[in-house]
């Protein structure tokens, strides 16, 4: 039960890695045969050789280090203020139903569409897109740090004022372990999110970020550095997802069962 | 105050008609104990039975200082308890081991509440298991062990923090058969070596009578105390020897046919 074989979990990697190749070849054959348009869609090959040439000059890593900080700033602001916030209304249930409808109905905005106005409002530069990463995420902890504290076994808390436990006592023993699950998982959807919101903004109005770059070659009709950026979007995603999930599984390894669940 | 001790043991523990009912908005309020007075002395286990809904737990709560009676008093060592009584250690039913704390930071864990360094806390929780016939679990987790494993782990918390009395609602309830007993054997050696004081609610009356001293009989509706009964049985006692003991046959026939008499009771209409 504590370690699953390790065969067992290369497997399904083989696998996927396999097929990520097959279907990259296909890409590659069809360009190569002139079935598909490579302006328009451009080819593995000269992607990777993009993605060099990026590296090497190091524009990808001026830009790219822009979008990760304004990505991790709202990711840390969001989260923080989020869960604060969750928690104080799991505090104060009295509060719950003047502000659970506040949260509700700001919450059903669609955030992304917000964008020019947070550009016009905060300017073009990193608060605006702090802000609005960390206003994509800040919804997601607030409900789940709320749902968390509602979790939490009363049974456990009178155990702790059987045991003579103090206010802060208790929430740091009991309260804030229980919602730790929440947090992590608001943690891991929170990545894709504020890293979304960053870029969005960027996208908009911004002179640096990968929001920036994707834009500026699109104008230039260079579809090949898009679909990089893009791919560098998607790796930098898998890797801080498996990031949190390393955290994840040593953070929780009290729970039944969470290391052989990958 | 040796003229005192002269004339009669002092109650650790005392309720003095004591009263409680539950409110709820949209309910008429609920009396759930009415007129209930009883001691409890020093090294004295004494058994709380009745049927299911008699107030039991909410009598035991109100002893630990978990709920505030509506009338009556409750003193500890002579003196009116104000809110939860630090010096009570209370063992429920539920599972209530912290899932993420491993089996020796839960022993401690009263002891890291009072803020006693971690090497003396580790130590003190370290023998406890020992004493629990736990030792080599230290560093592993409740969901890990078996429910007989997490009760004695439980038990061992409870002890860490010596309290002056020891309330137990049903302890062994959710488990087997088998474990239940051993896990009582157990209890009745911890008391004959420890002398703590032990109020035990069962409903359980075979349970109730293999361990205690005195079996204070609860009727329901609203709850009071029906009728006390002393257990004269022989200590050391083991809980297998006394089954088909004659004595304690004789005795849990008598206590069966009062609490039959307050079964029916309950269920003829008013």
């Amino acid at each position: 039960m504590k370690q699953v074989p390790s065969r067992k979990r290369t497997i399904p990697l083989v696998c996927l890695l396999l097929l990520l190749l097959i279907l990259l070849a296909l890409w590659e054959l069809l360009s190569r045969l002139g079935r598909i348009d490579v302006l328009f869609f451009s080819r593995p090959t000269l992607i990777w050789e993009e993605c060099l040439r990026m590296v090497g000059s190091g524009v990808l890593w001026r830009h790219l280090s822009i979008t990760l900080q304004e990505a991790a700033l709202g990711l840390l602001y969001g989260a923080l203020f989020g869960s604060l916030v969750g928690l104080l209304l799991g505090f104060g249930e009295k509060t719950v139903p003047y502000l659970m409808p506040i949260l509700v109905g700001l919450n059903s905005i669609p955030k992304l569409a917000l964008a020019p106005l947070f550009i016009l409002w905060f300017g073009i530069g990193l608060l605006s897109k702090v802000l609005m990463a960390s206003f994509m995420v800040f919804f997601l902890f607030s409900f789940n740090l709320y749902a968390g504290y509602r979790s939490v076994d009363i049974e456990l808390l009178r155990t702790m004022r059987l045991l003579g436990a103090n206010h802060l006592q208790t929430i740091r023993h009991v309260v804030w372990p229980s919602c730790l699950p929440w947090f992590l998982a608001s943690l891991r959807s929170g990545l894709g999110l504020s890293l979304s919101g960053a870029i969005v903004g960027e996208l908009i109005g911004a002179s640096r970020g990968l929001g920036w770059l994707i834009n500026d070659a699109a104008g230039r009709y260079d579809l090949t550095r898009v679909l990089t950026c893009v791919f560098v979007i998607i790796g930098i995603m898998m890797l801080l997802d498996t990031l949190v999930r390393l955290l994840e599984r040593h953070l929780l390894k009290w729970r039944p069962n969470s290391n052989g669940m990958v | 105050m040796p003229f005192h001790a002269a004339e009669a043991p002092k109650p650790l523990l005392e309720l003095r008609d004591l009263r409680i009912s539950f409110s709820s908005v949209d309910a008429p309020s609920v009396l759930a104990v009415e007129h209930l007075s009883l001691s409890v002395y020093p090294n004295e286990f004494v058994a709380l039975v009745g049927p299911s809904g008699c107030g039991k737990t909410t009598v035991l709560n109100a002893m630990a200082g978990l709920i505030c009676p509506d009338a009556g008093e409750v003193l500890f060592c002579g003196q009116p308890i104000q809110g939860v009584n630090p010096r009570v250690g209370y063992i429920s039913q539920a599972d209530t081991l912290l899932p993420w704390r491993t089996v020796l930071d839960n022993v401690a864990l009263g002891l890291t509440l009072r803020g006693w360094s971690k090497a003396e806390r580790r130590e003190r929780a370290r023998d406890l298991l020992d004493s629990m016939g736990l030792s080599g679990f230290e560093t592993n987790y409740p969901h890990e062990l078996s429910g007989g494993m997490k009760k004695r782990v439980t038990i061992a918390r409870t002890l860490a923090i010596e309290p002056e009395i020891l309330f137990m609602d049903e302890p062994f309830g959710p488990l087997d058969a088998f474990t239940k007993q051993k896990l009582q054997d157990d209890i009745l050696e911890l008391w004959e070596r420890l002398g703590q004081t032990i109020v035990y609610v069962t409903h359980d009356l075979q349970e109730a009578i293999s361990l205690s001293d005195r079996v204070l009989l609860l009727g329901g509706r609203p709850g009071r105390i029906r009728s006390e009964y002393e257990i004269p049985l022989r200590r050391p006692r083991r809980v297998m020897d006394l089954k088909f003991d004659e004595a304690f046959l004789t005795l849990e026939k008598a206590i069966w046919s009062d609490l039959h008499e307050e079964l029916s009771q309950e269920e003829a209409p008013s």
